[in-house]
This record gives structure tokens, C-alpha cells and sequence, in this order.
């Protein structure tokens, strides 16, 4: 959660939930059900729903990404869509050791977050979300795919 | 929550054309995706939001070196 815009320099990140690193170093990625995904890869067509999933509040992203930082219990539940319909890609990536085939589309996101020491819930707004591009200093357009890395790379 | 001492960060952007899975050793079905947008707090205030929001379906090699089937969540 942000005062401001994202990329404005006098914005200020006041909270910040994701599931921390683990000590395997799983990077804020957590094993969920194979009921929380509902995917057709084809069609680049996905859901992702989570209700009351365990979180920390790390309140900003150096702060999550410090040695041993401090978090507050929190619970954030959420419901992530992406329509498909969008550009297929095959993308490999020698660099990184990584390949896959893609469908583009845009998402939107329905969530609720609460800092389970403050008690305020924060509710997103339905209006007016979009996916940053590159040039916004975000990700690009989001996809749905194939995708295989490390022993499975070929 | 433990942070590896000397460990790298290895985690790419969540759009097209970069790694979408935060799983190494993986192969299957992937999504992901950066969304920005407002919430409004139950004590009246509005933030702007940055959502990183990633899924991962298939099979993986876990830290005992044998394949798995999973479904893993990036939040």
C-alpha cells in the first residue's frame, strides 16, 4: 500500500503483505491447493482465489527483502483473473535458463488485506486498476502459459 | 521468517518475457501478473496498490531431489 502513485518518488510504501522467504529461500511463494488455480493455459485463461491466507505485513519491499526482517501477522484473501485472449508468445531465454508459450491478457484483482495489529481492512477498489508497462517501471502485460526452467530446461 | 545469509535474489518480473515461476526445476502451467489500481481502508483512507500476483501448477524437483506435483501461489 502506497500514499501515491508507484513510480512517484515522494510516494511512501506503509504496508507491505506477502509470505516472507523461507528457509529452503522460496521467495514469497507458498504451497496452495490445487483448487486455489483455475487455468486453461491455452487460452491464457486463469483465477487464482485465496481466502484468509496467512501473510506478513513487512510494511515496504527493502524492508521484506532485508536480513531477518520484522513482520506483523496478517491476512489477506484475494481473487486474481485473467481473461486470456491476448498474443501468443514462445519465448526461451538462454540467459536465464527458462522457455515457454504464452497468452497475454489483462488482470484485474479483487482483495482484502488486514494487519491483524491494526484491524483496519483495506478493500480494493474495483475501478480503474491496470497492468503497468515497462516504461510505468512495471512488468509488462501478464500472461498465462507453459513454462520450464532449471533441469527441464532444453 | 528467515532470510538465507548470502543467498541471491533470483525472481523476475511478472509480465511476458521474463520468468514467470518462483520455482526452480519446474515444468508446467504458470500465470502472472502486475496490477495497480486504489483501496480505501475500513478507517476511510485510499492507498494505491502494486499487486505481484503469480500461480504455478506442475511438476517440480524438491529439495530431496525427487519430482513432485504441486500448486504454489506467489503473493
Amino acid at each position: 500500500m502506497f500514499t501515491g502513485a508507484v513510480d512517484d518518488p515522494t510516494s511512501q510504501q506503509l504496508h507491505d503483505f506477502e509470505p516472507g522467504i523461507a528457509p529452503s529461500g522460496l521467495f514469497w511463494t507458498i504451497a496452495v491447493s490445487f483448487g486455489t488455480v483455475q487455468v486453461d493455459p491455452f487460452a491464457g485463461r486463469a483465477r487464482m482465489r485465496g481466502v484468509s491466507v496467512a501473510v506478513g505485513d513487512y510494511h515496504d519491499f527493502f524492508s521484506a527483502i532485508s536480513p531477518n526482517p520484522p513482520s506483523i501477522p496478517s491476512h489477506v484473501s484475494f481473487d486474481v483473473r485473467w481473461p486470456g485472449g491476448g498474443d501468443r508468445r514462445t519465448i526461451r531465454d538462454d540467459d536465464y535458463k527458462f522457455a515457454g508459450t504464452y497468452v497475454t491478457s489483462p488482470t484485474s484483482i479483487s482483495f482484502t488485506a488486514r494487519n491483524d495489529h491494526m484491524g483496519v481492512v483495506y478493500t480494493s477498489d474495483p475501478d480503474g486498476q491496470f497492468n503497468p508497462t515497462l516504461d510505468q517501471l512495471g512488468s509488462g502485460s501478464p500472461a498465462v502459459g507453459f513454462e520450464r526452467n532449471g533441469k527441464f530446461f532444453r | 521468517m528467515y532470510y538465507p545469509s548470502g543467498a541471491d535474489l533470483h525472481f523476475l518480473l511478472p509480465g511476458i518475457g521474463f520468468e514467470m515461476s518462483t520455482i526452480t526445476d519446474f515444468v508446467g502451467v504458470v500465470g502472472g501478473s502486475e496490477t495497480r489500481g486504489t483501496a480505501h481502508g475500513s478507517d476511510g483512507s485510499t492507498y494505491v496498490f502494486d499487486c505481484d500476483m503469480r500461480f504455478m501448477q506442475g511438476v517440480y524437483v524438491g529439495a530431496d531431489d525427487r519430482p513432485h506435483i504441486g500448486s504454489f501461489g506467489f503473493i
